[in-house]
């Protein structure tokens, strides 16, 4: 190991190639906002400043069958390292290779910050919608490889549709370069649009080096509505009555006024929430027209926000800031988030609060209506009274879905959701094998 | 650990979302985790939960700028600068010369300051009295100015807490200080033994010297009759209001005295604001907010000045002075007690004084004594001549000109 470990420092720089316990310990996190538990220490932490340097690193572990971790800017609860892994930091491939105008895209390394590229790009008065409002800290490669909703999903959809091209890392070292399959100009390829497999793959497939991402013009100063319901199920079903008009808001979030209440909103101002933001051309028709919908579907107070103002902005802080500030007040809260198809948004609220009322404990939920994607916060110290609650919600999810939703759904506590599989762990399991033979990148 | 004791339960409540990272000066740079208020926030936990040892988390402490900027950023309102002070305090971490040697060269020269200020001072002013030796005196101004009396009639009397860098290296400061407050209507005392908050102290780990010179403020300031303390030190402020009244090892009568000061300590411009016009000026100059100097204030002194359209750092950007504290070349040191923090500071300098230069502007003003030395220094060793000024300077000269 030790011989290894000589050859990493030599390879990467002893300031790229850590094994003291505070480095160790502080790659060992991810945000929480549970019980802090304690996480195994990893073995080393490599950070590689080339493509070139990561297959190798990759390489020389693999040969000694060490577990990779694969870390962008850790603003995710995605996977914590293992005991005796080594810790794979992108954050050392942070270049912006090109930015093209004409094309209308961008090529840059995985660990390129999504708040840097977006800046840049905005002086070619361009900008990737997907991580717009994203953290400083958050990587390209973080982004696509977790290809999580964000606020402006619902009008752009999520980071892996704006993926034309990408250059993979295999855990072998091998580096292989994929196309994706999707609408960008000059990208209507046909063949295996392999690159899609990697966006959602949460790291377990390889590490995304390098991607070629679309563009978008920037689209202007946006408009926004903020309105008050007297509960959380009037706020989705005044959302699915918007979206019903033909109207599509570049976002739209909802949180109860218990979230509102307990994220620091003045008491006057708590309400159950929906605020929504509407950019491009018709963005001022467009948020007229919601105006009278709402007020037509039980808004009860609606006020109107302007980005130029700085407004929308200010906003956006106190909603990203919602879940540490709620972990801040309360201390630790089990996180639970559901999706539905978005027609069926207003009921399955309705649902939703049913079962927690049912199990008489404390709860908040806020998410993105639009796209039927919610969050709940369960305040218990009762691990049954929430797995019994997350069992439920679950099931009826699967319900609605009839589909799993990601690798995540196939842990223990959801062991029912396997007779849905439809044959999915077999084949995501036959794809690992290929990327990643001694499964050394698996959770 | 009796100082990060008091924050266990806010160390415990932290989600570890990373927010705070966007703001520090020190992970911009480094790119570490640790270097960044989130891990170390996470290291302190680990030492509390005693999963790590603390001699490898101090690596991490002493990187910290003390800066501030982590604690407004966060969404939860954790009191992180507070905390990682007193993860600094508990550590105790070794000062590269030893702690011995440390406090003969930081902690001595405060104590005699502190301990012989006021009879040096009673002997300057003896001294003034003979016309021979009036103008060659050094320019102890700021002791000239004795207590007075509030006088019938006028505000409430004014405390001066000028700090040891408006006292003595930029004692100009504290006299631009004294004449706004005395334009403002206002009474100005200084007792004359007051001298520095402690905050050099608390950046090198000296807990128990932090306590007594602590101590001894509050002693002089207990006896003192007055409305507002106010400071041309944001630093200073920001210790008065925010660690003393919270410092370990402090009596009770002492502590209520600490937060009844804390709870009269006021910043400078904004207090001045309540009285005083904004001036007109068609000098642009470049705006440095210094990071312990809270958003109301900072818009209070831009308002003053007429700075609101002037160019400014982007968010404030910190100019390292911090790190000045440590004072002993990095060469002379052995590398594992280093930590780089110089070298850091001196970067982080650079980039602060690089932005500065690159809008053009030649005059720089700021609202913080170490904050116009740190610039001034670094200016001179890029080979550019850049005035640094500090806002109260500026002020009280218009005013005078105005006058």
């Amino acid at each position: 190991m030790q011989k290894l470990f000589t050859k990493l420092k030599d390879l990467l720089g002893k300031e790229n190639f850590l094994t003291d316990p505070a480095s160790l310990a502080g790659y060992s996190f991810m945000p929480d906002y549970g019980e802090p538990s304690g996480q195994p220490t990893p073995l080393a932490i490599a950070r590689p400043g080339n493509l070139a340097a990561l297959a190798e690193t990759m390489k020389l572990c693999s040969g000694a069958d060490l577990p990779l971790r694969i870390r962008g800017g850790g603003t995710w609860p995605g996977m914590a390292p293992a005991r005796s892994s080594v810790v794979i930091l992108t954050t050392g491939l942070s270049r912006i290779l090109e930015i093209d105008p004409d094309n209308r895209s961008a090529i840059v390394q995985g660990g390129v910050s999504c708040r840097r590229l977006n800046d840049e790009a905005a002086s070619a008065g361009l900008f990737l919608p997907p991580v717009k409002r994203a953290p400083s800290l958050r990587t390209i490669g973080g982004a696509i490889a977790e290809n999580a909703p964000g606020p402006y999903s619902l009008k752009y959809g999520n980071p892996g549709s704006y993926v034309r091209k990408m250059e993979i890392c295999t855990s072998e070292g091998k580096r292989l370069e994929f196309f994706a399959q999707n609408n960008s100009p000059g990208n209507l390829k046909s063949g295996l649009p392999l690159a899609s497999l990697f966006a959602g793959s949460l790291g377990l497939l390889g590490v995304i080096a390098r991607a070629e991402v679309s563009l978008v013009p920037a689209q202007g100063p946006s408009f926004g509505l903020v309105a008050g319901f007297a509960n959380p199920a009037a706020a989705v079903y005044a959302s699915s009555a918007i979206i019903a008009k033909g109207i599509t808001p570049a976002a739209m979030e909802m949180l109860d006024q218990h979230a509102a209440a307990l994220s620091g909103w003045s008491e006057t101002l708590a309400k159950d929430m929906l605020f929504l933001e509407f950019d491009g051309s018709s963005a001022k028709g467009d948020m007229e027209r919601a105006r009278s919908i709402l007020a037509a579907n039980g808004a009860e107070t609606i006020n109107a926000l302007r980005e130029d103002s700085g407004e929308i902005d200010a906003l956006w802080n106190q909603i990203t800031g919602i879940l540490p500030a709620i972990r801040g007040k309360m201390g630790p809260f089990f996180l639970e988030t559901a999706n539905c198809p978005p027609a069926s948004a207003p009921a399955f609220m309705e649902h939703m609060q049913n079962i927690t009322a049912k199990a008489g404990i404390q709860c908040c939920f806020l998410g993105s209506p639009g796209i039927a994607r919610f969050l709940m916060l369960l305040f218990s110290t009762d691990k049954k009274t929430v797995e019994d609650i997350s069992r439920e919600i679950f099931t009826l999810e699967l319900t609605l879905n009839n589909l799993l939703q990601s690798e995540e759904d196939l842990d223990l506590t959801r062991s029912q959701c396997r007779e849905k599989d439809h044959g999915h762990k077999e084949i995501s399991g036959k794809l690992r094998d290929i990327f990643d033979p001694k499964g050394l990148l698996a959770h | 650990m009796p100082h990060l004791a008091l924050f266990a339960e806010s160390i415990a409540h932290c989600s570890l979302c990373g927010q705070c990272d966007e703001a520090c000066p020190v992970l911009e740079l480094t790119g570490s985790e640790t270097d960044g208020p989130r891990g170390r926030l996470f290291l302190l936990r680990q030492w509390l939960q005693g999963q790590i040892a603390g001699e490898d988390i101090s690596r991490s402490m002493e990187r910290c700028l003390l800066c501030g900027k982590c604690g407004p950023a966060c969404p939860a309102s954790l009191p992180l600068p507070e905390m990682f002070l007193a993860g600094r305090l508990d550590l105790q971490i070794p000062h590269p010369l030893g702690k011995d040697l440390a406090f003969l060269i930081i902690g001595m020269p405060a104590f005699l300051l502190t301990f012989l200020q006021y009879p040096t001072a009673k002997m300057m002013e003896f001294l003034r009295e003979f016309p021979s030796l009036k103008n060659r005196l050094p320019p102890l101004n700021l002791s000239a100015k004795r207590l007075s009396p509030p006088r019938p009639g006028t505000k409430p009397g004014v405390l001066l807490f000028a700090g040891c860098l408006a006292r003595r290296v930029f004692p100009e400061v504290g006299s631009a200080c004294i004449k706004l407050l005395e334009a403002s209507g206002h009474d100005v005392k200084m007792p004359e033994a007051l001298s520095c908050c402690a905050m050099p102290h608390l950046h090198n780990g000296l807990a128990t010297q932090s306590l007594l010179i602590i101590r001894r403020n509050l002693r002089i300031l207990a006896k003192t009759d007055f409305g507002s303390l106010i400071s041309p030190c944001p630093e200073c402020l920001e210790t008065i209001k925010k660690v003393w009244p919270f410092f370990p090892g402090l009596q009770e009568d002492e502590r209520r005295v600490a937060r009844e000061i804390a709870a009269k300590a006021r910043d400078v411009h904004t207090f001045l604001a309540e009285n005083l016009q904004p001036v007109t000026s068609n000098e642009i100059c470049f705006w440095h907010r210094p990071c312990h100097m809270e958003a109301e204030a900072a818009k209070a002194a831009k308002h003053l000045c007429g700075a609101d359209e002037w160019p400014a750092s982007h968010m404030g950007n910190c100019c390292g002075a911090p790190f000045g504290y440590r004072t002993i070349p990095s060469k002379d040191l052995p590398q594992r007690q280093d930590y780089g923090v110089l070298r850091l500071g001196k970067e982080i300098a650079t980039d602060a004084a690089s932005e500065i230069l690159a809008s053009g502007a030649r005059t720089v003003l700021t609202s913080c004594p170490h904050c116009m030395a740190r610039l001034q220094n670094t200016f001179k060793g890029m080979g550019f001549s850049v005035s640094v000024r500090h806002t109260l300077q500026w002020l009280a000269q218009r005013y005078e000109n105005k006058e």
